[in-house]
């Protein structure tokens, strides 16, 4: 059996466990523990220390892991563990937080700089909030026209499955 | 004269009883680096180190390349070198620091260049609006470009492999260029990193029916 490898990254509290819950075809492997830092613990009461798991087996012969990243810096050293040897890499941005931009900006360079593989940015839009355009963060971000910005729900399957499918198409293409 | 295996008797440990002992001869050892093959001669008089030589090259880049020999053979030789002229000034323990801080260099090198074999792509679609390059890093990237791998690229340029590996990490880093396989150095066939396209299709499949 082969195995393949996704990478879900974003900054905390981005909706990243939900992307892999939404998506994975088993009870998706979690590695929470309850957040002590107050500006995190005022947001969620738990955060991701390690990494997520989730699987989609493709056929007898082969098998997609898909690898939530923790969203702190703190936690870079995962980042780069997990990006190792994957195909593709989705950086997930609560469109509503405008104050996670500059850290998201900080991760995409990251990830840039530490693996080749294609990356697409997927904007979750979380409920009552103000959202950011695609546009908007584009010019935010400075992302280059090589990086795909979509609209995203990480609480809808088709949604998700959508943002996949986009960072396959960039991933063959890469290829070609 | 003494000889023998490396995983028995650590580089380390075999430095430091020459050093110790003062001793005067030739070291000779012959084993695998993380740049390929190495072997060659660490010429030594009252304990400290006078000169190098690997098939390749002399001197300080000789002795580095020697000292990140991990698996190999030694053979020490007590002889007269006094018809070695000195051509290495550092210590024995600042040679040691000095290898393994290019041993940590390459370790993060490898990030991005995965082995001396490696072959790249230029990429058109990422790169800065405005780079600045020596004529060094040009002349590394042309020949990159060209379809050379690293080992190729530093024979040509007269380079060491590290110094050749360390330009292409950087140009790698800026998306001028990406690792798409490895050659191997002695079919000259290249074995192409990207994930089979087949698989990704069958992917694109699967979701679609999920």
């Amino acid at each position: 059996m082969k195995h393949y490898k996704i990478v879900v990254t974003g900054p905390f509290a981005a909706g990243k466990t939900t992307f892999i819950k939404t998506i994975t075809e088993i009870a998706p492997v979690i590695t929470e523990a309850p957040t002590t830092r107050e500006e995190e613990s005022s947001v969620k009461n738990s955060t991701t220390v390690a990494m997520d798991f989730g699987r989609i087996t493709v056929d007898d012969e082969s098998v997609l892991h898909i690898f939530g990243t923790p969203g702190q810096f703190r936690f870079n050293y995962m980042w780069s563990i997990l990006s190792k040897d994957a195909l593709g890499v989705v950086l997930l941005i609560d469109s509503g937080d405008k104050s996670i931009f500059e850290e998201a900006k900080d991760m995409l360079n990251f990830f840039r700089v530490k693996t080749d593989a294609p990356i697409v940015i997927a904007l979750n839009h979380f409920n009552e909030k103000e959202h950011t355009t695609k546009e908007e963060l584009c010019k935010i971000m400075m992302v280059p026209d090589s990086i795909p910005i979509i609209d995203c729900d990480a609480t809808n399957k088709e949604s998700v499955k959508n943002v996949l499918l986009k960072l396959l198409e960039l991933i063959l293409e890469n290829e070609a | 004269m003494l000889e023998g295996s490396l995983r028995d008797f650590s580089l380390d440990d075999l430095l430091q009883m020459i050093s110790l002992g003062g001793k005067t001869g030739e070291l000779h050892l012959e084993g695998l680096t993380p740049f390929g093959k190495r072997k060659g001669i660490i010429y030594f008089e009252n304990g400290e180190v006078k000169d190098a030589e690997t098939e390749e090259t002399r001197g300080e880049i000789a002795i580095l390349d020697l000292l990140n020999i991990k698996e190999g053979t030694f053979r020490f030789v007590p002889n007269d070198t006094l018809h070695i002229k000195k051509a290495i000034s550092k210590s024995i323990p600042d040679l040691v620091l000095l290898a393994t801080s290019k041993l940590d260099e390459w370790n993060r090198v490898k990030s991005r260049v995965e082995s001396v074999d490696s072959v790249f792509k230029m990429m058109t679609d990422d790169i800065p609006s405005e780079i600045h390059l020596s004529q060094t890093d040009w002349k590394v990237l042309m020949l990159l470009q060209k379809g050379m791998t690293i080992r190729e690229a530093a024979l040509k340029l007269n380079m060491t492999v590290f110094d050749v590996a360390r330009i292409a990490y950087g140009l790698a880093a800026l998306k001028i260029i990406r690792e798409v396989g490895q050659k191997n150095p002695d079919t000259n066939e290249v074995k192409v990193k990207a994930p089979p396209k087949n698989f990704i299709l069958r992917l694109i499949d699967r979701i679609r029916r999920l």
